[in-house]
């Protein structure tokens, strides 16, 4: 999916809605700025968060930094992939690299407070 | 530490670094490189090949005169009086307690002088104390001078460094030098000390040349194929050799039995030294604490100031943490209870997210 379809949080995840469930990942600015990423703590398929809720941690060697849950819902699935090999989320954040997928219980409501990318770009200018 | 850019200090290099793109961080008073690419690539260059390291923070201090080696020798607990003209010995400087006042390499240039390379964030202290330690010895035949501003230094490290510096120093024959050794050598008009020691498990040398030359030897070395690597890459490597890190692993209230560097004291060597007293009882007692290495099953990295658990009492804390690239999982050194450690081989690491399993293990955490 083109990063420019995607919607975004000020956290910098990225959502893209697929079927009745949101992938999640993290945004291009995020990865870079995280530097090589060596480790993702996943949460457990099932586990419940409400929007603004830490989801899981991502480490670089230097730093470890949080992801908040964009939406409210039920993580659904997580993607194996990364356990082996999380740089994948430095080379291909917005495609191979998703995280999680979230089965949303509020979406309709929640989507509002999600931005468009011309909006995160903004965002990103005045960080 | 000052968070006010502007009250950093710069070395001779930091526009190259500027000019290479790093990204740059206060560290000790100092605006460094921490990472210049990707910390891991870099970490790998080191390993596989040459990496270069800007370490011009790093202090530098000289003595000179007849009775510089005897109180050297009363100064650290290391046996300086057996370093031969041209050797070097990593050593501590310690407290009456005992405890670490810096960690540091001396090198002896002649029988009349000395020179050392402390820590940035210490040196000012060191020599502080090294001054007023000198003032109390009868005879005060030794001149201690604060030659950090004069020298640049860059680490060459790598299986392919000494062959490098056989380019870009002709004069030397490097490969047949000897680890822990100093060569003064003038080439290409300067004046340089090599020093064939480091920081990262590998071959290779730390290059003094003048600060005001400095850009051109890194300019040089980086036309040599040498690449540049931050001081992310260069804790990573410390850390996966086991080295301690002063201001983490090792402080003024660490002797060096607990920070793991008891092999630094020096038990023949003749006459007193600062600490003796203190260190003998310790031998004698065991340290209360006892520095591990703790190594997990994944990738997550392991952090300073994680606690360490044993049957769920806390008996310590990770002084240095992170993930090792080479054998692709978390580590770190721990700091821990002798007592609550004896024997136990899996402890249990708390910090962020969910604790894991951690298996002790004695550093360097790869082979070499």
């Amino acid at each position: 999916m083109d990063a420019k379809s995607l919607l975004y949080t000020s956290s910098h995840e990225w959502i893209e809605p697929e079927g009745d469930v949101l992938k999640i990942g993290i945004s291009d600015h995020a990865q870079h700025m995280l530097g090589d990423i060596v480790f993702v703590e996943m949460p457990e398929p099932g586990k419940r968060v409400a929007a603004g809720d830490e989801l899981l941690t991502i480490e670089s060697p230097k730093a470890a930094a949080s992801v908040y849950a964009p939406v409210s819902g039920e993580v659904v699935e997580v993607n194996g992939d990364l356990e082996s090999s999380p740089d994948i989320v430095n080379r291909s954040p917005t495609e191979d690299g998703w995280i999680v997928k979230i089965r949303p219980s509020d979406f309709a409501a929640e989507k509002s407070a999600l931005l468009a990318w011309d909006a995160y770009s903004r965002h990103l200018e005045e960080e | 530490m000052s968070s006010d850019a502007t009250a950093l200090q710069r070395t001779p290099l930091h526009d190259s670094h500027v000019r290479l793109g790093a990204r740059m961080v206060p560290f000790g008073g100092w605006d460094m490189p921490v990472v210049y690419d990707s910390q891991i690539a870099e970490h790998e260059a080191v390993r596989a090949a040459c990496g270069i390291f800007d370490v011009s923070h790093m202090g530098q201090v000289r003595f000179r005169g007849a009775g510089a080696g005897e109180f050297l020798s009363w100064l650290v607990p290391g046996n300086i009086a057996r370093l031969a003209d041209g050797g070097s010995l990593y050593t501590t400087l310690c407290n009456e307690e005992g405890g670490v006042i810096d960690d540091l390499i001396v090198s002896r240039l002649s029988g009349e002088e000395y020179f050392a390379v402390v820590n940035a964030a210490t040196r000012e202290k060191d020599i502080a104390w090294m001054r007023a330690k000198a003032a109390t010895r009868a005879g005060g035949a030794v001149t201690i001078e604060d030659e950090s501003e004069r020298w640049a230094m860059i680490a060459v490290q790598g299986p392919e460094a000494l062959g490098i510096l056989d380019n870009l120093v002709p004069e030397g024959g490097w490969s047949g030098t000897k680890p822990f050794s100093i060569h003064s050598v003038r080439s290409a008009g300067s004046d340089l000390l090599v020093s064939r020691t480091g920081y990262t498990g590998e071959d290779g040398v730390e290059l003094l040349c003048p600060a005001a030359g400095a850009a051109t030897w890194w300019e040089k070395l980086l036309k040599l194929g040498a690449k540049p690597c931050g001081l992310a890459a260069r804790d990573s490597l410390r850390l996966e050799m086991g080295y301690c890190l002063y201001g983490q692993d090792l402080d003024e209230t660490i002797s060096p039995f607990e920070g793991g560097i008891g092999w630094t004291v020096s038990w023949k060597k003749p006459g007193d030294y600062i600490g003796r007293g203190a260190l003998e009882r310790q031998r004698a007692e065991g340290p209360p604490r006892t520095r591990i290495g703790l190594k997990l099953e994944s990738r997550k990295p392991l952090r300073h100031g994680d606690r360490v658990l044993s049957d769920g009492t806390d008996i310590g804390v990770v002084t240095s943490g992170g993930y090792s690239p080479t054998a692709n999982v978390g580590i770190g050194l721990a700091l821990v209870d002798t007592d609550q450690a004896e024997g136990k081989s899996v402890l249990e690491v708390a910090g962020r997210g969910k604790p894991v399993a951690a298996q002790v293990v004695k550093p360097p955490f790869i082979s070499k």
